[in-house]
């Protein structure tokens, strides 16, 4: 039953109506010309009105306002107070509304009928059943091995609240996306900076970009979705940001690129490292930034380690000339030289910097990324004079140092040395001193905070043999992002990583890994050992057709859900989804269902119960809290929460207004550098003592080079493992996002497939004419793994483009993931499942490299 | 006076004689036409989507293809009609005469068709008529097309048609039968008195000079559809309008040279379509194609080499894209005309064979030309790079032009059976040989019924005031009551001044020819009623 | 009165094509026919490539082709600038869309409730949708616009009748932008009163290097562009969107 009343809902929506005029979303009256018009049939016959909601198709949760007519919705705009899209939407947020009606969703519980791994066979169930079934099964494996219970999620719209409500309550271990995503370099920023994040500008000030593999005309970029960054983008050249665009492919910068490097897939570090070469050898250097927030004077014993008073690490005091302890009063610490500490050689990790990128010379990055050393040198010269450093500029009254040089990068980590590439990245923005600077890097759209994986990164106790399926913590990968079809490869021989248990039964949650993860034909192996799995989707995924036992139909964006961060990295603001229908067919929201589950599986009530896990994780305080012995509705759920926020109106305030913009954030907030104390008073991680420290006791427990080669506590090339396949396989896939589509939750809405609707793969002309291949014929990929010798091929169509290396070919990664929808049937393959996940083609925090080496032929 | 003696107590050519294989024939065309009109219900019930045209530029289609061409290809047909048989009449070849008829029924048949060709490319038919009739803009080049073309040309051939027929419809009304009835009705009372010839002989002069103007002005319309429009390479041209008349009277008379064959071989004493006859057709048809290569000469030249960027690139699309295999047939054909008809003049006697062939040679290049024309400049030439597009016929365009192709056969077939396609000799064709006699000869009567100038001169002012009111109202409601001409900038523009402008221009056209018939026909009328009274 | 033109800013184009779809579910118009369509153009062989984007809504031109052939009056010039289609005058005979240069008009080829992507006749569906098809179509595109009272708004009205883009009346009579205009996430699309020397459009035009697409076939067209370049033989559309019926 839904929670919402159809009364109650109008009531809603009423007072939606009556607040959204106020707050000048109004809906001018008919003019006169209409007005005489107005045929009689027509007249007065119609009741509209307009209600908030926000997008759900996207990944920033877009403020929406549904247009309805007799309270059916006719049509979805933006909604003009939500910061990230001011009143705009991109084609996916106006054509959901398709998805929203779509007849084909899953209109009701289904329970399998047939054998799992082929097309299923359904009998329509009550929701009682389904969730009974479910809840049964689920205990019936906790009580035996609380591991063998997971829950996976491929995003969770808005915060993930209730999801981690769930995982704690019942104790499900958690795969998410996150490794197939930009993670490598969120854990890159978690441990050098801290935030949570990766790399974009301070577009209001930003004069200089490296626009760094992002899919600036298709792509989100750093932790947002597509509309805000290329908003603040042109906005920003219009002021005369000039943007250096680093990627083997053009149209993700259509014509935005002032400069194209088209860089080979995969040499992104080296690259990195010769940028950074070139400011030092130009001394284009932020000392002071270096000297006073950075790890970068600590001095370092000749194996690497900080020399340390206590835990207290030493510097090298000018003054004095003798070590002293980091932040004794009155120290001027030392950068460069070698200093003699009780009879070892110290330098400072600095000085070390110095050296290790003697090697990288714009030269040997050219002979590596295909680009000529000129463009790097010139760049590179380009970046310190435009970084002015030194100089501040004053923002809404606050001094701030000013740095209009930085990067955007966020997928571009999604290759095998992707961690260090992102810490080689950060190199350029420290060397500076644009991090945190004004119209320098930033890395949260939120105010700049210290995340707990700041320390939690630096102090990992790897344990052995693993604990887990996902090998976290453990001497393969000490950090881990949770790479669920590395998990699957244990799965498939456990005892080889010596884990000692097998999943049995899974939640799958809006994730559909049999079409949008790495790795496909594992994925399919190992899927087909679980015991159970019940998938919570509105469609029949493929996922959900080839292995779900149950499918629990849920709502699109008729529900409540979230809350979700609405700030552009200028405005804090926050939103929830409120629903401008009732859940179509019988699905439900996730809400509802999880409440459901619990309650059945009896974990819903008392202390850690669901409902207590709710009221930590939304970190709800009495007296706005949630009873632990009554169920909810999501409606109240969110009531509570927002009086928490301190919005009297409660849940009434978004259903009128959908959006609560708490104000600018302040400079002392937006910009690292402002803070008091700068940075929240840490240390930024120029040089990765604990990495080093990791890659020893890696060592020390028997592990593998491919395991360890990357723990160096400095950024270092290397050449990819994909390089060692042989010669034949001569072109490297990347694999991209198109604007009209978004992860495996679009390519069945007819709308975005009419404008994109079908696999293709992008090949330069002249590489298509050595292999006699024209416009639109049918041509075989063919993967090969340098590891393991396997190949994979999938045949699709070439698209012949002028704007991509002849040496690289390119595939979008979102085709034919729905079952049973008329249009996703013959889109054509996944270049997932021509990527391999394992030793070489995951990297050392276990994220996925989307590179691989391939041959192209007629079929 | 006995002038109306049948030849013989038999209808000639044939006429009212129903064979076995004719019935067969007419049986095979009745079934191509059913399958025709089959096609055209499934077209009205899945609309055009059903045909291969779509839309110009993000479809990449073409959005007048095989329908148009055809529409094209069908008023050309009727154009050598009309044009021969009043070229007859006012130059007097005498030995032409025989095709006079066959060319007025070409002609009209063909403009039947054409129009029924029309209904099938629109998308709205019904809703077409009603609102042609109620808001047709003389802005739009259509205007002519269908005022000018349509009505006014089809019904003056048919008044002409008519006219001219009534001596021979009056001579087989004397033939007992079950068509005598319909014999009668069409010569309505025809006496051949000299007095009725000569009156019949100067319509039929002054109808002749009018239709002349008339049919170059159509034709140069339908031209205009094309010419006229600067956005579509291959189009925008002043050569458009004459090349357009130029193939159409190449089509017409090639057509013409193959009824005429067909005739002398099937029709009973159809020998009398003597050889200067398809001589003088063969060196017309000869000197049209050489003319019209000409044309297509001139057309690539100045294209190729004076053309701008897009025009050049349209016209080598034409010769070499997707669509040359047309374009080089079409020459090949037009070329092939030439050598067959230089082989079979190199030939003693006439070869009937070799002239049909000539005949249909023509008709292939013309409506490849016409393809040409119509769909390339769609697909190959959009001014805005969509890209390239294609287009090809399905089997419901293909059936709907065989259908009507048969039933245009339907007709003329039909037609000869029941009424003689071949201009019955008489014993004296004084009247026209000598007017001076002629008009003696008018006289004569005149004295001989003292009260005929009265009664003729009521006749001819009924008739000039006709003929004035008729192109009054044609210029009345052209540039007063339909909507107005000039660069719209109102929904009024969109408009007629006075609702259903275009039926009175279209009446005026009527008037002006009936005029002829009333002309004609009315001293009798008067005569009888004064009999009567007497 | 006002007469409403167009500016769209090249330099600001991503190429996303919100315009595209908010236009169709704005207008309700069926399957293969945008009304707005957004070129996706790439010039100029590796690694000296260009890639930029144009959209093309009707050009609502001053001297339209379209209204001068057509010969029932069905394509009119309205006071306020626009170019209308009224779909029950309207005869089919698509002259309107081989008259113009841009091919900017989209046939209704058949019964446009039969090409609207997915079975809305779904009952399930249509418990929701009150029998809509598709479910979000909005009643005041079966309404009379203007003084002269006729039915110019919305997509597939009749089978076999012309449909384009209509700078959507039922909005700009409400006194709304047009959906592309709305939903442009980069406000690359402006609408306003060209007239009106001081509106935001006249400004644009009056302050920045503009030009108007195939100027010289004399079409006087009501869209400005503001910055980047006229496509010419040399662009090379890449990624065109499906197009059936």
């Amino acid at each position: 039953m839904s929670p919402l009343s159809r009364r109650r809902f109008l009531q809603g929506s009423g007072a939606a109506v009556g607040a959204v005029a106020a707050t000048r979303i109004s809906i001018p009256l008919r003019s006169e010309t209409v007005a005489a018009a107005e045929t009689l049939e027509a007249a007065g016959r119609v009741s509209r009105d307009v209600v908030p909601t926000t997008c759900w198709i996207g990944k920033q949760d877009c403020g929406m306002l549904a247009h309805r007519v007799d309270g059916r919705v006719v049509k979805f705009e933006g909604l003009p107070e939500n910061p990230r899209n001011l009143g705009t939407l991109c084609p996916k947020g106006q054509a959901q509304i398709m998805a929203l009606y779509d007849p084909n969703r899953v209109k009701s519980p289904l329970v399998r009928t047939n054998a799992k791994g082929e097309p299923g066979k359904w009998r329509k169930v009550s929701w009682d059943e389904a969730l009974g079934l479910v809840a049964d099964k689920a205990n019936e494996v906790r009580a035996r091995d609380k591991r063998a219970f997971v829950w996976q999620k491929g995003r969770s719209k808005g915060a993930a609240f209730y999801d981690d409500a769930f995982v704690k309550a019942s104790g499900a271990a958690k795969f998410s996306h996150g490794a197939f995503c930009s993670d490598a370099g969120y854990r890159a920023a978690e441990y050098t900076f801290g935030p949570k994040g990766v790399l974009h500008p301070d577009f209001r000030f930003t004069k200089y970009l490296l626009s760094w593999g992002w899919n600036v005309t298709n792509g989100g970029g750093n932790q947002l979705c597509w509309i805000t960054w290329p908003r603040q983008m042109v906005d920003a050249r219009e002021q005369g940001l000039e943007m250096v665009v680093i990627d083997p492919r053009l149209r993700s910068a259509g014509p935005f690129a002032d400069q194209w490097l088209p860089i080979r897939p995969g040499t992104d570090l080296a690259f990195a490292l010769a940028l950074a070469h070139e400011l030092i050898a130009n001394d284009t250097i932020d000392r002071e930034y270096l000297t006073k927030y950075t790890n970068a004077p600590y001095l370092v014993d000749d194996e690497g380690h900080f020399l340390r008073e206590g835990t207290t690490p030493l510097v090298w005091d000018s003054a004095t000339g003798s070590p002293k302890p980091d932040g004794s009063p009155g120290v001027t610490p030392e950068l460069e030289g070698t200093f003699d500490v009780a009879g070892t050689a110290a330098r400072p990790a600095f000085q070390l910097l110095v050296q290790h990128l003697e090697q990288y010379t714009p030269e040997f990055a050219s002979g590596i990324c295909g680009i000529a050393a000129e463009r790097i040198v010139e760049i590179a010269a380009t970046f310190g004079e435009e970084a002015r450093i030194g100089s501040t500029i004053v923002v809404d009254g606050v001094e701030v140092p000013y740095r209009p040089v930085a990067v955007m990068a966020y997928h571009v980590v999604q290759q095998e040395l992707g961690f260090q590439t992102t810490r080689a990245m950060m190199l350029l923005p420290m060397l500076v001193g644009a991090m945190g600077a004004a119209g320098g890097q930033q890395i949260d759209v939120k105010p700049w905070s210290v995340s707990e994986n700041f320390e939690k990164l630096d102090t990992i106790k790897i344990q052995d043999p693993p604990k887990s399926i996902e090998l976290a913590a453990s001497k393969y990968y000490p950090i881990n992002s949770t790479n669920s079809s590395l998990a699957a490869h244990v799965m498939l021989d456990p005892k080889r990583y010596g884990v000692d248990y097998l999943p049995e039964v899974m939640i799958i949650h809006m994730a559909n890994p049999m079409a949008s993860f790495a790795d496909i034909p594992v994925l399919e192996k190992a899927y087909r050992k679980l015991k159970f799995v019940a998938v919570i989707d509105p469609w029949m995924s493929r996922t959900a057709d080839l292995y779900a036992d149950v499918v629990l139909p849920a709502a699109t964006l008729e529900k409540y859900e979230g809350p979700s961060s609405a700030s552009d990295q200028y405005v804090d603001a926050i939103t929830i989804r409120t629903p401008p229908m009732e859940p179509l067919f019988e699905s439900r929201g996730e809400i509802d269902i999880y409440l459901d589950l619990c309650e059945r599986m009896g974990i819903l009530f008392g202390p850690g119960g669901y409902l207590e896990q709710l009221n930590t994780s939304l970190k709800l305080k009495a007296p706005n809290v949630l009873a632990t012995d009554r169920k909810p509705t999501p409606r109240k759920i969110f009531d509570v929460w927002a009086k928490a926020e301190g919005i009297d109106e409660g849940v009434s305030y978004f259903e009128a207004k959908g959006v609560y913009v708490k104000g600018k954030i302040p400079p002392e907030k937006a910009y690292g550098y402002a803070m008091s104390p700068p940075f929240g008073g840490v240390k930024h991680r120029l040089y990765g003592e604990s990495l080093l420290g990791y890659r020893e006791t890696q060592q020390e427990l028997g592990a593998d080079e491919v395991y360890w080669h990357d723990y160096t506590p400095l950024p270092t090339w290397r050449r990819p493992t994909m390089e060692e396949s042989p010669a034949r396989y001569d072109l490297y896939l990347i694999s991209f996002k198109l604007i009209e589509h978004k992860q495996s939750r679009s390519s069945q809405i007819p709308l975005l497939a009419e404008l994109s609707g079908g696999q293709r793969l992008e090949i330069n002309p002249k590489t298509a004419a050595e292999r006699g291949i024209e416009d639109g014929d049918e041509v075989w990929v063919e993967s090969h793994n340098a590891i393991t010798e396997e190949t994979r091929r999938v045949k699709t169509r070439a698209r012949l483009r002028e704007g991509i290396r002849p040496d690289t070919v390119g595939m979008p990664h979102h085709f034919g993931e729905v079952a049973k929808s008329p249009w996703t049937k013959g889109q054509g393959p996944s270049p997932n499942s021509l990527y391999f996940t394992g030793e070489g083609y995951v990297g050392a925090t276990a994220d996925q490299s989307f590179h691989v080496k391939v041959r192209v032929f007629k079929a | 006076m006995a002038l109306l003696a049948p030849p013989t107590n038999q209808l000639p050519y044939g006429v009212g004689r129903f064979s076995r294989r004719w019935m067969a024939l007419i049986g095979g065309l009745f079934a191509v036409v059913v399958f025709g009109f089959i096609a055209y219900i499934t077209q009205l019930r899945g609309g055009l989507a059903v045909t291969g045209m779509r839309n110009i530029g993000p479809m990449g289609g073409a959005t007048w293809a095989l329908y148009v061409t055809f529409i094209i290809f069908f008023v050309g047909l009727s154009f050598a009609g009309i044009t021969v048989a009043a070229l007859i009449r006012l130059a007097r070849i005498d030995t032409m005469r025989p095709v006079a008829r066959m060319a007025e029924l070409l002609t009209v048949v063909s403009l039947i068709v054409a129009a029924m060709v029309v209904m099938a490319d629109i998308g709205r038919p019904i809703q077409a008529i009603v609102n042609l009739f109620k808001y047709a803009r003389p802005q739009s080049p259509f205007f002519g097309t269908f005022t000018l073309v349509i009505s006014g040309y089809l019904f003056a051939s048919a008044v002409y048609l008519y006219l001219d027929g009534r001596r021979d419809a009056a001579v087989c009304a004397k033939v007992p039968g079950r068509l005598q009835r319909f014999h009668r009705i069409w010569a309505a009372g025809y006496q051949d008195t000299p007095e009725e010839r000569s009156r019949h002989h100067r319509v039929t002069g002054w109808l002749a000079i009018a239709i002349i103007p008339l049919l170059i002005t159509a034709h140069s319309t339908l031209g205009f559809v094309f010419g006229l429009q600067v956005s579509r390479p291959g189009w925008h041209s002043a050569l458009q309008a004459p090349a357009f008349v130029v193939l159409a009277g190449t089509s017409g008379i090639g057509m013409l040279l193959v009824i005429a064959a067909v005739m002398r071989r099937g029709l009973p004493s159809g020998d009398q379509l003597r050889e200067e006859i398809f001589t003088w057709l063969s060196r017309a048809l000869a000197i049209l194609v050489l003319v019209y290569i000409y044309f297509v000469a001139v057309e690539l030249l100045t294209t190729i080499y004076a053309g701008a960027e897009r025009e050049r690139a349209f016209t080598e699309a034409i010769i070499t894209g997707q669509f040359a295999w047309i374009f080089w047939l079409s020459m090949a054909a037009l070329l092939g005309t030439l050598v067959v008809l230089a082989v079979q003049r190199g030939r003693p006697g006439i070869s009937l064979g070799w002239l049909i062939t000539a005949g249909l040679l023509v008709q292939v290049a013309a409506i490849g030309k016409r393809f040409l024309v119509v769909v390339p400049s769609q697909t190959d030439g959009t001014l805005l790079p969509y890209g390239q597009g294609s287009y090809s016929p399905t089997w419901v365009e293909i059936a709907i032009i065989l259908g009507l192709v048969a039933l245009g056969t339907l007709l003329y077939t039909g037609f000869v059976h029941i009424f003689p396609i071949i201009e019955i000799p008489h014993d004296d064709d004084a009247v026209v040989r000598a007017p001076k006699r002629a008009k003696a000869a008018v006289r004569a009567p005149k004295r001989a019924t003292p009260d005929a100038p009265g009664r003729d001169r009521t006749v001819t002012i009924i008739s000039i005031a006709m003929v004035v009111v008729g192109f009054t109202l044609q210029i009345v409601s052209y540039l007063a009551l339909a909507a107005p001409l000039g660069t719209s900038t109102t929904a009024a523009d969109s408009d007629p001044r006075l609702p259903f402008a275009p039926v009175i221009f279209i009446l005026g056209v009527v008037l002006v020819f009936l005029a002829a018939v009333v002309y004609e026909l009315l001293p009798q009328r008067l005569a009888r009623r004064r009999a009567v009274q007497a | 009165m006002a007469r409403y033109g167009m500016v769209i800013d090249l330099e600001r184009c991503n190429g996303c094509r919100a315009c595209m779809e908010a236009c169709k579910v704005e207008n309700a118009t069926p399957r293969g026919s945008y009304w707005m369509y957004v070129f996706r153009f790439e010039q100029g062989k590796y690694p000296n490539t260009k890639v930029s984007f144009l959209p093309r809504p009707c050009q609502h031109c001053d001297n339209a082709p379209c209204v001068k052939v057509c010969p029932v009056g069905a394509r009119y010039k309205r006071e306020d600038g626009l170019v209308a289609t009224d779909a029950d005058r309207c005869i089919g005979c698509r002259y309107c869309e081989v008259a113009c240069p841009y091919g900017v008009n989209t046939f209704n080829w058949k019964e446009p409730s039969e090409s609207y992507y997915l079975n809305w006749n779904d009952p399930d569906v249509s418990k929701v949708s009150g029998g809509a098809v598709p479910p979000y179509r909005d009643p005041d595109l079966d309404r009379r616009y203007g003084p002269e009272h006729r039915r110019i708004a919305g997509g597939g009205h009749h089978k076999d009748v012309m449909d384009k883009c209509t700078f959507c009346v039922q909005r700009v009579e409400d006194d709304r932008d047009p959906a592309c205009v709305q939903t442009c996430p980069l406000s690359v699309i402006q609408f306003g009163d060209l007239d009106n020397p001081d509106s935001a459009v006249s400004t644009l035009v009056r302050t920045r290097a503009n030009f108007r697409l195939l100027e010289d076939s004399g079409t006087d067209p009501r869209v400005y562009y503001l910055g980047g370049q006229e496509p010419g033989e040399q662009s090379r559309q890449i990624e065109a969107p499906e197009a059936e019926v």
